[in-house]
This record gives C-alpha cells, sequence and structure tokens, in this order.
C-alpha cells in the first residue's frame, strides 16, 4: 500500500526478460519511447544517458497540445546490470541532493518474464552514508514551484 | 484491497488525466470559474464539467455558486500538497509504465 508521506511503490510484472527491462532504462532510443505520462511526448534528441554510478541523464518531456516543456534529469547512484538502478529525479538544475530517489529493481520469475520494483520516495538522497534525513519538505516545495512554473510558462 | 471508491482509489484515477491534473495544477494559484478553466482546453464545456465532476467526487475540488458563476477551488483538506503529489506521480509512472509493456510487445513482434 501506498506511503502517502513519503513515496510509493509500483509493482508490475512483464512479459519480458530483466535484459529487456534493463535496455528500456538506460538505452536512449528505448527511454524516449516512454519516459513520460499520457498526453506528452519525450523527443530522443533530448534524452541522454551515462548509466554510470555518478553519471547523469536527462531528457525533455514536451506536452502534445501546448509544446511546453519539462526538462527532467539526475544522477545515477547505483547501477547493477540487469538488476537494479538508484538514481535521483528531479529538474537537472536543481540540486541531486535533494531531488527525489527512485530505485528499480528487476527480478526474474520465469523465462521471459519480469517483476519490476519502482520505488519513489521524497526524501533527499545522500550519497555514501547512511543519514536519511528528511528533505521531504524542500522536495515538495521544489515539485509546487515547478509546477507552477509550468503553469506559468 | 481497496475496492474502486474507497476514498485513495477515486483520488488516483481522479488524476489518472492529464487535463485533470493540469485543472488542479491551475487551481493551485486560487480559484476560477467554469468559464476561465474551460478557455484553456481545446474540449467542450460539457467535457470540462464531467472532468470538473470527477474532481469534485475525489474530493479534491469543491464548486460553489459565487453569483451567477459557478466557481472551482481547490479543497485543502481533499488532499494535503504532499499526499498530492505522490497521488499525481503514482498516476503518471502508472501511465509511463503503459508504455513501456506497449513497447516491449512492439518490440517482440518486431523480431524474427
Amino acid at each position: 500500500m501506498i506511503d502517502t508521506s513519503k513515496g510509493f511503490t509500483i509493482v508490475r510484472e512483464f512479459d519480458a526478460a530483466p535484459q529487456e527491462l534493463w535496455r528500456a532504462w538506460t538505452d536512449p532510443d528505448e527511454a524516449a519511447a516512454w519516459w513520460h505520462p499520457a498526453g506528452l511526448h519525450t523527443p530522443r534528441d533530448t534524452v541522454a544517458i551515462d548509466a554510470r554510478v555518478g553519471g547523469r541523464y536527462a531528457y525533455t518531456m514536451v506536452n502534445d497540445a501546448t509544446g511546453e516543456r519539462y526538462p527532467t534529469g539526475g544522477e545515477y547512484r547505483e547501477v547493477v546490470e540487469n538488476e537494479r538502478l538508484v538514481f535521483t529525479w528531479g529538474n537537472p538544475d536543481d540540486d541531486p541532493e535533494s531531488a527525489p530517489l527512485i530505485t528499480v529493481t528487476l527480478a526474474p520469475l520465469a523465462p521471459g518474464r519480469t517483476r519490476m520494483t519502482f520505488d519513489l520516495r521524497g526524501i533527499a538522497a545522500a550519497p555514501g552514508d547512511d543519514n536519511v534525513y528528511d528533505g521531504w519538505d524542500s522536495a515538495l516545495d521544489q515539485f509546487a514551484a515547478h509546477l507552477r512554473r509550468r503553469e506559468l510558462a | 484491497m481497496p475496492t474502486a471508491d474507497d476514498p485513495l482509489s477515486l483520488v488516483f484515477s481522479a488524476l489518472a488525466d492529464p487535463t485533470r491534473r493540469d485543472i488542479l495544477t491551475r487551481l493551485g494559484s486560487g480559484p476560477q470559474t467554469v468559464g476561465e478553466l474551460a478557455a484553456h482546453y481545446p474540449m467542450s464545456r460539457p467535457a470540462i464539467s464531467q472532468h470538473l465532476r470527477v474532481l469534485e467526487q475525489a474530493g479534491l475540488i469543491t464548486r460553489t455558486v459565487n453569483a451567477q458563476w459557478r466557481e472551482c477551488s481547490l479543497r485543502e483538506r481533499g488532499l494535503d500538497e504532499a499526499s498530492r503529489w505522490i497521488a499525481t506521480q503514482h498516476a503518471e509512472w502508472t501511465e509511463r509504465f503503459d508504455l513501456l509493456e506497449e513497447r516491449l510487445r512492439t518490440r517482440r513482434k518486431e523480431q524474427p
């Protein structure tokens, strides 16, 4: 169930091998096909991915109807091929330390079937130590401001 | 498992639509009349009213009759900002995973 105070987890099973899902997350050609919610799209030439620990990624979502652009990006924290990907997720200009943290875990269930666990936490991601402090308020402020900018854009 | 009409499910399905999320964002800066809201979207007034009805049933907005205008405003107690953000992100990522599933299916068909 969803922890409405700090984040949420979505678990989904796919008819695909872990390698295919890994590619979906780390290959720009694949990512451009789905890294946006309904009503937006991600132009392929806006996607850049450097899936190494400390590497960054960036992409820009574009509103189908209005053409408004929403640049998004972050930094990779853990990269275990075909198994686990941890990265910050937010506005590319913001400090990654205060951005929400996403953890994607892939578990093979049977040949050609994989369970993907997606977890998004609004707490600040402190690298290299276990001093996870609750930066949720500032993350929220940022996103509220981000939403307002969207509206004004 | 929650039933389809428990409060949180109503919120999630209300937020699983880009127009409704956009309406909430607009109302974040203050109440607006239905006419003011409708002017932003390339759809009919009845279609906008339907979206507003879904948002109202989810407890996310209130509609009041102010003189002859129906005014819409965010319902502060509906969800606090944190919960609203979480619910929006949950809805948006679910939409992404629908696209991912479609992409994987397409790639599978392309394979010999």
